[in-house]
């Protein structure tokens, strides 16, 4: 049965893309009927599969369900084929990917309604929705790189989506190419897993990567995992090919839900957690991934603190939690950063879509300096993005805690104190620059454009209802996840339990042991620093921006803003300016890679070609020198004639007379 | 007195004188063949020139050769040429310039070619010299109608397409007269 | 008038030259004298036909060399007692095939004529590139 469940998850989106590609245009308002249904249907679909797997029932098992659809590329020796395989991982990602794609789903048919190319965005969404469910069940190398391009399409299809925006069409190009940099080294990384195993299937490969332990391997492993690593870079922006991220926010608000912040961002978080073994086989790459990740969490999280636009505060945000999960798989917290990625994807979903509706209620405004006291005028709005944001903030018993300071607290037992320190710093700033949103945009006076104030009116239900439903499991996500085991520790609890079989070879290759959880031990101190360090980071926020929650009142003070912000000049002038790496980018690559393209340009005109053209110019010019011995007049031929006649008869007599 | 047989004073055979003077006649007008302007002069010197090698030929022990000389060039052939030269006369003539602008080119070639085959030819040891008697026409009639008929008929032949190409290529357009 | 003189007395010069020189070399009763002289008018024809502008006198210039060639085959038949009559014979064709050249030469010279309306071989040059 399940041999067609499975690819039925596929296949439903598919075809509602093909459906409301070809007959979407005509059907105006109902275009949204069939890819809703479709990806309702595969939802459907896919929680009683992810039910199954998480069970361990049959046939899936302790190590998961595999089924080959067909083979692809039958080439003697070199066999791929396409089919696809379950465990619990893939459960976990389908629960979040599923749930959060047709929440946004749903959520669209509100916040696109009045968008004249309704009938194309459900046509891309459920492009998208097909690519990232191939991505995660998909049981080869081949199949996951095809769906990791076809994300990469769908993201710029989606980003581009008001394609007579120039911005948004720099944007989607700046998507794709950041993106195509990644997959260069995705792809070299898939044929060093292939030179080395001679498969493409993951579990295949990873099977003989981690077992040729006597030969060595053609190419080494670490190469292999920095590789694999590089691909995870591009799509989940971390530093340095981080920079399309925030540029993506040019796209519509549910498609930077969807796309930016629950699914195809955590693609690189899969691969990595999927590939493990071949990770833990290689701690030094392992190093790599944490000190890249922990420093794009902080150099996002500084960014954040000082942006105007409401999206692109959540941008940043974003880039830092996915730090956040890059430095937890580095330290070998694997659990923890998949946990991490399930509550992460729900509130930072929850988040986005809470910013459309603010973005919907104030006429398309996204400045923050533009808004404010807006939490009585759309009340479900602001109370889900407070949800939200107390949820990433870090504040227990919401759903980031558990799984914030899990990440934290590994790192710091785990040897990794660094990785600890900087992680704390960054928890303090992301409860800041959460409720600084907050205050900016829902307390204090309102400095809504007067023009538009007296419009200012809630969403829809079918776009508030999404809000609460994501609502639920920001809150409860982590207490349910964590349920049979103590918090802060991924040895037990509900999702360790489901994805022990996923790590254990990898938990086994670095050789960890699991130990006991000590409340009143290294483990409640690192409990109480996390909580402390959210609370002096909301506490500094409420200072600064106001607040206005039950019996919490404060004005919001700007003067102190504006005097705290001029004792860092350079501090905030580089926040503001993203630490300045667009402008870096732009002086490499546009200008000078600008000249270089410019002299390589002259280089092939002037000298590849012109030699090809002075060959044939000199032809052509011998030519025409030539044609000046034919003057058709025979008296010209005959001197030649009598002149071939001396030479011969005098070379005959030189060569007679010796 | 009979006549001595060498010069009195410089020894030298009267043979010789003989030749030198018909050398150098033929010599002479060859190059005024060649050089000169007016066409027709150009003509009648090559008559003189091939009356010389009729004498030269005679000397050479080959009378028959000569007599035939005599009467097929200066008999025929000049007499061709000149008509040749009076029916492609025109009003322009004569012209100013009688020699190509390869002249200088071509008197240079001339001269290597002369240089060439004087060497050729003097380096050369030629066999005996022997006996120079004439060649008597009756062996020259025996050869040409019993060895060398083949020839003899195939030449033959030859004069006939020629004489009837010449007569269709020369004949005058029917309706277009462009004699001046 | 003067380019004339100078020419004249240049020629005169030069045969007077070779001249002492073929008597040197054995007058009348050498081969070498005969075989000279062969070359030189055959030089002097080559020159001619390479360097006049009249289509007869080109042909004129076709005769000397002939005739050159003629005096060659009679000098080597008449210093060879084993040709025998046989350069006498070859001789007489040659001078048989001349004649025909000669009088096809000059047809054709007419016709050209006829459409040109020059003698002048500076125009023949329809096959001009």
């Amino acid at each position: 049965m399940f041999e067609l469940l499975v690819p039925a998850i596929i296949a439903l989106p598919l075809a509602g893309f093909l459906f409301t590609a070809i007959a979407g245009r005509r059907l105006g308002k109902r275009a949204h009927l069939v890819p809703v249904w479709a990806v309702g249907l595969a939802w459907a679909i896919g929680m009683w599969v992810a039910f199954n797997a998480l069970t361990r029932a049959e046939p899936f098992g302790d190590t998961g369900f595999a089924s080959t659809i067909y083979t692809w590329i039958p080439a003697g020796s070199f066999q791929v084929t396409a089919g696809v395989f379950v465990d619990g991982l893939t459960a976990c990602l389908l629960i979040v990917v599923l749930t959060i794609g047709l929440l946004v789903h749903v959520y669209s048919i509100g916040y696109m309604s009045h968008d004249p190319g309704y009938w194309r965005f459900f046509a891309y969404l459920n492009l998208f929705m097909v690519s990232m469910l191939l991505l995660i069940l998909g049981d080869s190398f081949l199949t996951v790189f095809v769906a990791w391009e076809l994300v990469g399409l769908s993201s710029y299809l989606l980003i581009g989506f008001w394609k007579h925006k120039r911005s948004a069409a720099l944007a989607a190009k700046k998507a794709f190419i950041v993106n195509r940099v990644g997959d260069v080294g995705f792809a070299l990384g898939i044929m060093a897993v292939f030179v080395n195993t001679g498969t493409l299937n993951i579990r295949d490969s990873i099977h003989v990567l981690t077992s040729a332990t006597l030969a060595p391997l053609p190419i080494p492993i670490w190469v292999v995992a920095l590789l694999i690593f590089a691909g995870a870079m591009g799509k989940s922006a971390q530093f340095p090919l981080h920079v399309w991220l925030p540029d993506a926010m040019e796209g519509p608000t549910p498609v930077s839900a969807l796309i930016h912040a629950a699914t195809m961002v955590n693609a690189g978080v899969y691969l990595i957690a999927r590939t493990n073994p071949i990770f833990a086989s290689a701690p030094d790459a392992m190093v790599v991934v944490a000190a890249i990740g922990i420093f794009t969490a902080i150099l996002a999280a500084s960014i954040a603190m000082t942006q105007t636009d409401i999206k692109r505060v959540l941008a940043y945000s974003t880039l830092s939690q996915l730090g956040y999960m890059f430095a937890s798989l580095g330290v070998g917290a694997f659990t923890a950063a998949i946990f991490h990625l399930m509550t992460h994807g729900f509130f930072k979903g929850l988040l986005f879509l809470g910013s459309g509706s603010v973005i919907h209620a104030v006429h398309e405004e996204q400045d923050m300096r533009k808004m404010g006291g807006l939490a009585k005028k759309i009340p479900h709005t602001y109370r889900t993005m407070l949800i939200g944001s107390i949820a990433i903030a870090g504040i227990p018993p919401l759903a980031g805690f558990f799984s914030k300071d899990e990440i934290l607290g590994e790192a710091f037992k785990l040897g990794f104190q660094w990785v600890w320190a900087v992680g704390i710093v960054v928890a303090l700033m992301t409860a800041f620059y959460m409720f600084r949103l907050i205050g900016l945009t829902f307390w204090g006076e309102s400095r809504v454009d007067p023009a538009v104030e007296p419009h200012i009116h809630e969403s829809p239900p079918v776009m508030t209802t999404p809000l609460w439903l994501l609502a639920i499991p920001s809150i409860l996500l982590g207490l349910v996840l964590t349920i049979g085991g103590p918090p802060l520790f991924s040895g037990t609890g509900l999702l360790a339990g489901w994805l022990e079989p996923v790590f254990a070879q990898g938990e086994e290759l670095l050789h960890r042991e699991p130990e006991a959880f000590q409340l009143f031990g290294i483990d409640g101190g690192l409990l109480l620093a996390s909580v402390a360090v959210a609370v002096i980071g909301v506490l500094a926020a409420w200072r600064l921006f106001g607040v206005n929650l039950w019996t919490f009142r404060r004005r919001p003070d700007p003067e102190r803003v504006r005097t705290l912000t001029a004792r860092v000049p350079f501090l905030y002038r580089a926040s503001l300016n993203k630490w300045w790496f667009d402008d870096l980018n732009h002086l490499l690559f546009m200008v000078i890679g600008g000249r270089v393209a410019a002299f390589l340009w002259w280089f092939d005109r002037r000298v590849v070609d012109d030699t090809v053209n002075d060959v044939a110019k000199t032809t052509v010019g011998a030519g025409a020198e030539l044609r000046r011995v034919q003057t058709g007049r025979v008296q010209n031929y005959a001197l030649g004639i009598a002149l071939g006649l001396i030479v011969m008869a005098g070379s005959f007599l030189v060569l007679a007379a010796r | 007195m009979p006549i001595p047989s060498t010069i009195p004073i410089l020894e030298i055979p009267w043979d010789d004188v003989l030749f030198v003077v018909l050398a150098g006649t033929m010599l002479a007008s060859g190059l005024a063949v060649v050089v000169m302007r007016d066409i027709i002069r150009c003509g009648l010197a090559m008559m003189v020139c091939f009356g010389a090698l009729a004498g030269i030929y005679v000397m050479a022990g080959a009378p028959l050769v000569g007599a035939a000389q005599v009467l097929v060039y200066i008999g025929a052939i000049s007499v061709l040429v000149l008509f040749a030269i009076m029916l492609t006369q025109t009003k322009a003539a004569p012209t100013r310039l009688a020699f190509q602008t390869q002249a200088i080119p071509a008197a240079v070639a001339a001269i290597v070619f002369t240089v060439v085959v004087l060497l050729a030819v003097g380096s050369t040891t030629w066999g005996g010299s022997g006996q120079r008697g004439a060649t008597q026409t009756q062996d020259v009639a025996t050869a040409l109608f019993s060895g060398w008929v083949l020839p003899f008929e195939i030449v033959g032949v030859l004069l006939l397409a020629a004489v009837i190409g010449g007569v269709f290529l020369a004949k005058r357009e029917r309706g277009k007269d462009v004699l001046e | 008038m003067i380019r004339v003189i100078l020419g004249t007395a240049l020629a005169s010069v030069f045969i007077i030259g070779l001249g002492l020189i073929g008597l040197a070399a054995g007058g009348s009763r050498s081969l070498t004298a005969y075989l000279t002289l062969s070359g030189l008018l055959f030089a002097i024809g080559m020159f001619g036909f390479l360097a006049r502008r009249n289509a007869i006198s080109m042909v004129m210039a076709i005769e000397l060399m002939l005739n050159a060639v003629n005096l060659a085959i009679i000098a080597f038949a008449s210093f060879n007692p084993r040709l025998g009559s046989a350069g006498s014979v070859i001789a007489l064709l040659v001078m048989a095939v001349a004649a025909a050249e000669a009088t096809v030469g000059l047809s054709i010279i007419l016709a050209i004529f006829r459409n040109k309306k020059t003698p002048l071989v500076d125009e023949y040059d329809a096959m001009r590139q």
